[in-house]
């Protein structure tokens, strides 16, 4: 692996959510890195955090959260403990941009395309408007947007558009970190094909590094070098995505996969007893202990740590650790 | 003897334009399906494409403006609706977001318990008994501990099986299911499929499962109906379909499917270009032709009919036409011309 500094370093990144019933502990201590031009999968199913951890990057959660952590590093750069007004004119949007889950229709409407994306530019850098509009044209070209777009509103165009001009948009200020949350759940699967097309050619042309958090670890597959699975605000598994689909090593993950329905394959989709945990009362010891079929007496008291599988990368599960 | 037969469903929709014009929206045009008992039919589809029409037109929830609809032989579309109470007892349906289907101030007891009230099973005992049975049947058991909760306290998977289960209470003849499993979490999915799966078997119903995801139909379906913009384009055998698709769109939903592949991001998807036609102003001829990587000359001039190719296997496509009569079938490594 490459021994060059990392843009994004994150230690023991915590969210916490505050609620009547209760403090909800969403993301639970969660360490990643991400290089320049790489990108990484974070994979898990509702409420394991995915959406909770990209927010707390971009630093915008809601007002009962609470963000803590031993280390929030862009480029070596502190970005847990920036003042916020320095964050918003430096870093976010700057450094590190996002496209919102379910953010089609967070266009406003009665506002042109154009105008919406050339915004940005004119406000945070001050750029003048013909200048600002040429680049925007310059970045419809990058992600296969018509021309005509720049002087459309929001409500003629199809899903599938308006996720290019969010694309678009998120790369207005020339980021080099990209956060995609559930990018093409709302699209069709012709559409969603086009538009994992386009995220790829992104990548490579802009060296872009790219955080891609979804559900679907097949789509995940498409895009991402390095891959984080997630279960109740935790990681359970991550490393390259080559030793991550052949092999995987904690029995969540090789369940996860397996629910997959493959086509061409006659391999029948298995599923995963019970449902996922509660946040507020996370079950002791593993987390994913009562619908783990390997789980064990030990299981249930001892929460296992993160350790490293040489040559695959790390997994939180006992069934290892007793081999060490 | 089909449960269910449409043939020719055409529903047009009127959509606003503007303050006081109208215009007619083609939801759906001269679709014929059958559906026997214990057997099930898969309709396949992107958004627009007319699915759901199907799915409530064959419930007599929108009104079809031509073609019939036969339940058990009886032609539904002429009946008044005080003659179709029987109807409304057979014919069952599943909706696709579990939190808005249940009433979130009725127990799931009652819940399950409202279609026997409605159709006059006065027996309160026998309604619960009922009502019981097919909580457990979902595997919400033991049912009596279910009964009193309220929706609120059960996961998305779970309201889905109350859902099921409410269908389920009157035993009816047909179940027709639209999206049932798209909001439920990846690993559940295939939970509630394989359930009803096994119910649909063990009570012979006739289900129709119309989902947008060619994956799952593969699974847990043994035909399938492939809609585009109001038509069927392609229909047959579920496996056969799959594995041999003779339609370039059924071929390009297929290849459209992410499988988990890591060598999936050193490629590209051969994704087709462009976006489901509008159904205010579809294009003439065939209706994927502005999409379509084999169309030709001629595609954009007639629509093609359904015809078929072989073992019920039938394409409404023009590239298969003149292989109609003869006996010898083209590879599927579709040419243009």
């Amino acid at each position: 692996m490459d021994i060059s500094q990392p843009l994004l370093d994150v230690r023991d990144l915590r969210v916490n959510y505050k609620t009547p019933d209760g403090v909800l502990s969403a993301v639970d201590a969660v360490s990643f890195s991400v290089a320049p031009g790489e990108s990484l999968g974070i994979v898990g199913e509702s409420g394991a955090g995915k959406s909770s951890m990209a927010l707390a990057l971009m630093r915008v959660l809601p007002n009962n959260a609470t963000l803590k952590a031993s280390a929030m590093e862009l480029e070596g750069l502190d970005i847990l403990n920036t003042p916020e007004n320095t964050f918003r004119q430096t870093v976010r949007w700057q450094k590190i941009s996002m496209v919102f889950q379910a953010a089609l229709e967070s266009l406003n409407p009665v506002i042109k395309i154009g105008e919406q994306v050339t915004e940005p530019l004119i406000v945070h850098q001050g750029t003048p408007k013909n200048v600002a509009k040429a680049e925007v044209l310059r970045l419809f070209e990058l992600v296969s947007l018509p021309q005509e777009t720049f002087n459309r509103y929001p409500h003629e165009l199809s899903g599938g558009l308006k996720q290019r001009v969010l694309i678009a948009m998120s790369l207005v200020l020339r980021p080099r970190l990209l956060i995609l949350d559930e990018p093409t759940s709302a699209l069709d699967v012709t559409i969603q094909a086009q538009i994992m097309d386009q995220l790829k050619d992104l990548k490579k042309d802009l060296n872009l590094a790219i955080i891609f958090v979804t559900h679907d670890i097949a789509l995940a597959s498409d895009i991402c070098d390095n891959l984080a699975v997630m279960y109740a605000g935790r990681i359970v598994e991550t490393g390259p995505i080559y030793s991550i689909l052949k092999k995987p090593h904690h029995p969540y993950t090789q369940m996860l996969l397996a629910s997959m329905p493959l086509i061409k394959e006659n391999m029948k989709p298995q599923f995963i007893p019970g449902d996922p945990p509660s946040i507020l009362q996370p079950p002791k010891g593993c987390r994913f202990n009562p619908r783990c079929s390997h789980a064990f007496e030990k299981c249930t008291a001892v929460e296992p740590l993160l350790i490293n599988v040489p040559k695959h990368g790390q997994v939180r599960c006992l069934l290892y650790e007793t081999k060490e | 003897m089909s449960i269910i037969e449409t043939s020719d469903l055409s529903v047009e929709f009127k959509a606003r334009r503007g303050l006081l014009g109208s215009v007619r929206v083609r939801a759906l045009e001269n679709v014929s399906i059958a559906v026997s008992r214990g057997e099930s039919l898969a309709i396949v589809g992107e958004s627009g494409s007319g699915k759901t029409t199907l799915a409530r037109a064959c419930l007599l929830l929108v009104k079809p403006n031509s073609g019939s609809i036969l339940f058990e032989g009886e032609e539904l579309s002429v009946t008044n609706e005080e003659n179709l109470r029987g109807f409304r007892r057979k014919a069952q349906a599943i909706f696709q977001d579990p939190y808005s289907s249940l009433d979130s101030y009725m127990t799931i007891g009652q819940i399950v318990e409202e279609p026997l009230i409605i159709h006059q099973t006065n027996d309160r005992g026998a309604r619960r008994l009922a009502v019981e049975k097919a909580l457990e049947e979902v595997r919400l058991s033991p049912g009596s501990d279910f009964y009193p909760k309220f929706p609120h306290m059960l996961s998305g998977g779970q309201r889905q099986r109350v859902a099921i289960a409410r269908a389920l209470v009157l035993e009816p003849d047909l179940i027709i299911a639209d999206e049932p499993v798209s909001m439920v979490d990846a690993s559940s999915k295939a939970e509630i499929l394989y359930l009803m799966r096994e119910l649909q078997e063990k009570h012979n119903t006739a289900f129709i499962y119309i989902t947008h995801d060619i994956a799952t139909a593969y699974h847990f379906s043994d035909r399938i109906a492939v809609m585009y913009a109001g038509h069927i384009i392609e229909t047959g055998p579920t496996k056969e379909v799959i594995s041999s698709p003779l339609h370039p769109y059924t071929r390009a939903l297929v290849e459209a499917v992410p499988q988990p592949d890591p060598s999936n991001r050193l490629r590209k998807r051969a994704a087709i270009h462009g976006e489901p036609p509008s159904a205010v102003t579809p294009p003439t001829g065939c209706r994927f032709h502005p999409r379509c990587p084999n169309a030709f000359k001629g595609c954009d001039s007639n629509n093609p009919s359904l015809i078929e190719i072989k073992n019920s296997h039938e394409v409404a496509c023009h590239l298969w036409e003149r292989f109609d009569t003869e006996a010898h079938l083209p590879s599927t490594t579709m040419k243009g011309d």
